[in-house]
């Protein structure tokens, strides 16, 4: 494509100045970390002058990081895993089976989607205290309640995502394997699933971080013992003091591993979807 | 014996559409059987009957004389090559080729010498390790075939496995399958709409028609003595010139319009029903291939010439393909329109040279690169009467017997 030298300046630029207002919150985060308090309380210095690691040491006994860090990570992957299961049965069917209701059906998930969350706090906490006392399944406080709460954001979201992967991949993928001997399920896994990976990844990526990242719900949903990272974060703020260096690099401890397992899976959302499969 | 026998097979879809009606063929062992047809006249819908990616509704599909109605794709021993190829786009050429013989639990050192072994059929060996994505249309299309043959099944089953490849690959592909069916000697079932590839690649071929068989022959049969107007009109390119005529009253000569052809004796012997069209209108078929620049022609032509207005000459090297228009009465056929390819073109060519006359009807001739004929000039035809065809306006079908 042709560009010319004025348009080229324009667009580094503007790119440069679009990824430094991207970066800098970055950085304040990593810089604040490596001071003392005391330094982060004072006038902004853009070089720290005392440099210490100890925030990340200290927050460790400050909050009871590490149980939130395993509370988070057990309700995020089951409901992941429980989302991304059920999404691509229900993805599937509706992708390739003709069913009374299938309409109906994909509407009704959509249209889970169109209400702000915050309409569902209310009647989803008297939901979950009063199952607790007409049948005794606690699920306000416990794992399992947080967990379908985070299936009821992820779940609808996925199943579209996944019905629309599964119907761009051609239906002859399945006939030919079929001749080629395996029965349906096995044509679902061991083509469509393989091909569909990308897509299943990008799904299971979007349920790990709406769950990983949620504050609103877990705030009401929680109790001391089960208790996410993103509420924990509040406790270094007490009502006398703010620990920012600590919050700050508990902020950081925390984004580790989304950062880290999206790197790792990113290479799997690029791939090219179905090409060379079928013309074209 | 025959390896796949389709009985009566009948598909009628739950919206009351019928796509195939009561088609019986058989298919020999080591048989290259084309099934051709218009776009929508059920022929790939019979063969995913075959496949078993289609429920039968009535009839009965044998293969290897074992009634296989109600058994899933897999348990069929059959092999099929896509439209589209369908490769597996995970899995690389030699994962694509072996991946039936895997389900099958075959020992791995055997599957891989047979993937070789297809592959060197092919020409893939040097792309084993590829991905279908890294590799080229025609490549994908080996791919395919050898994702078939590597199976050793007891039939090939092939839906427009060329569509997809631009015209020059298409005929080299065309000679490679036909040569790779022959060499595995497995009986093969091809669908295809394109009559040329029909013509050339089938040991016998079935033309259909709305989910009608209409013949099934060897290509010659088809192409010399086609059962109906459908057929004929189909099966040869350019297609067949139809016109309006009436049979003279003693039934030695046909009218076309002012104009007249004398059918020979030996024409009246091998169709002796002609006699029962006296003063009644027929339809008359001749092939391109029949008509000639009466100007490069020796002897007595009385009677057997045509004199037609030249409205375009497309000059191919090798021979002029002449469009002209004669006055006589275009064919108002169903059956004709449905089966020439060129129909249409030839219609609108007539409509604009005769100004709106329907009383002109088109043609087209294959005439020697050094004739004189030339657009925009009446020219003299002459034509082979004795390889006249005739079909009952009525029904279509032809006049013969």
């Amino acid at each position: 494509m042709y560009e010319s030298s004025a348009a080229r300046l324009f667009r580094r630029v503007s790119l440069a100045l679009i990824t430094l207002f991207a970066l800098f919150p970055v950085f304040i985060i990593l810089e604040t970390t490596i001071k003392p308090l005391k330094d982060v309380q004072n006038t902004f210095q853009w070089i720290p002058s005392h440099v210490t690691l100890s925030p990340y040491a200290d927050i460790w006994s400050t909050v009871p990081l590490l149980h939130y860090f395993v509370n988070s990570v057990i309700v995020s992957t089951i409901s992941t895993l429980v989302a991304v299961t059920l999404a691509v049965f229900a993805g599937y069917a509706i992708s390739r089976f003709q069913f009374r209701g299938r309409r109906t059906f994909s509407f009704a998930v959509l249209s889970t989607q169109m209400f702000p969350g915050i309409l569902f706090l209310l009647p989803l906490y008297l939901i979950y205290v009063n199952i607790g006392h007409t049948i005794g399944i606690n699920l306000y406080g416990s794992y399992l309640g947080l967990i379908i709460t985070y299936l009821t954001f992820a779940l609808p979201f996925s199943v579209w995502m996944l019905a629309g992967f599964f119907s761009s991949i051609p239906r002859e993928l399945e006939e030919a394997a079929m001749v080629d001997g395996t029965s349906p399920w096995g044509a679902l896994f061991r083509i469509v699933l393989p091909v569909a990976r990308p897509g299943i990844i990008a799904v299971a990526v979007f349920a790990f971080m709406t769950a990983w990242g949620e504050v609103l719900f877990a705030s009401v949903l929680t109790t001391e013992s089960t208790r996410t990272l993103a509420i924990g974060l509040q406790e270094y703020a007490t009502q006398g003091n703010t620990a920012w260096n600590q919050l700050m690099a508990a902020a950081v401890v925390v984004s580790l591993p989304v950062v880290v397992v999206f790197l790792a899976l990113q290479r799997h959302l690029i791939r090219g979807l179905t090409s060379g499969s079928v013309k074209g | 014996m025959a390896q796949v026998t389709l009985e009566k097979l009948t598909k009628v879809y739950p919206n009351g559409t019928t796509a195939v009606s009561g088609l019986d063929l058989e298919v020999a062992d080591g048989e290259f059987m084309v099934l051709v047809g218009p776009s929508g006249c059920g022929k790939t819908t019979a063969l995913r009957m075959v496949a078993g990616l289609e429920k039968i509704t009535e009839g009965t599909l044998r293969i290897e004389d074992r009634v296989v109605n109600d058994l899933p794709p897999k348990d069929r021993d059959i092999a099929m090559v896509f439209q589209n190829y369908a490769l597996y786009p995970h899995m690389t050429v030699a994962e694509n080729i072996g991946f039936a013989l895997g389900l099958r639990r075959m020992p791995k050192q055997t599957i891989r010498e047979r993937v070789q072994a297809a592959a060197g059929v092919l020409g893939l060996r040097e792309h084993l390790e590829r991905k279908p994505g890294q590799l080229s249309g025609g490549q994908r299309q080996r791919v395919a075939m050898g994702r078939a043959i590597v199976r050793e099944p007891a039939a090939f089953l092939m839906d427009e496995p060329l569509s997809n490849l631009d015209a020059k690959l298409r005929v080299q592909m065309r000679a490679e399958i036909a040569e790779v069916q022959r060499r595995v000697g497995v009986a093969t079932f091809y669908v295809t709409h394109d009559q040329t590839e029909a013509m050339t690649m089938g040991h016998r071929v079935a033309v259909m028609r709305s989910g009608v068989l209409q013949q099934c022959d060897r290509p010659q049969t088809l192409y010399d003595d086609p059962d109906n107007l459908f057929v004929a009109a189909f099966i040869g390119s350019p297609s067949m010139n139809l016109y309006e005529g009436v049979i003279s009253p003693d039934a030695d000569a046909v009218r076309l319009g002012p104009q007249a052809l004398r059918i020979p004796p030996a024409v009246r012997e091998r169709r002796p029903r002609l006699g029962a069209f006296r003063d009644r209108p027929v339809i008359v078929g001749i092939r391109p291939d029949h008509l000639s620049d009466a100007a490069l022609q020796e002897g007595d032509l009385s009677g057997a010439t045509l004199t037609g207005d030249v409205q375009l000459v497309e000059a191919l090297g090798s021979e002029l393909m002449v469009h002209f228009l004669i006055e006589a009465p275009r064919v108002q056929s169903e059956d004709a329109a449905a089966g020439g390819e060129d129909v249409e073109e030839r219609s609108d060519l007539a409509a604009s040279g005769a100004a709106g006359l329907s009383s002109h009807a088109a043609g087209i001739a294959r005439v020697p690169a050094g004739s004189d004929i030339r657009a925009g000039a009446p020219a003299r035809l002459a034509v082979d009467t004795a390889r006249l065809y005739f079909f009952d306006p009525a029904n279509g079908a032809a006049i013969r017997g």
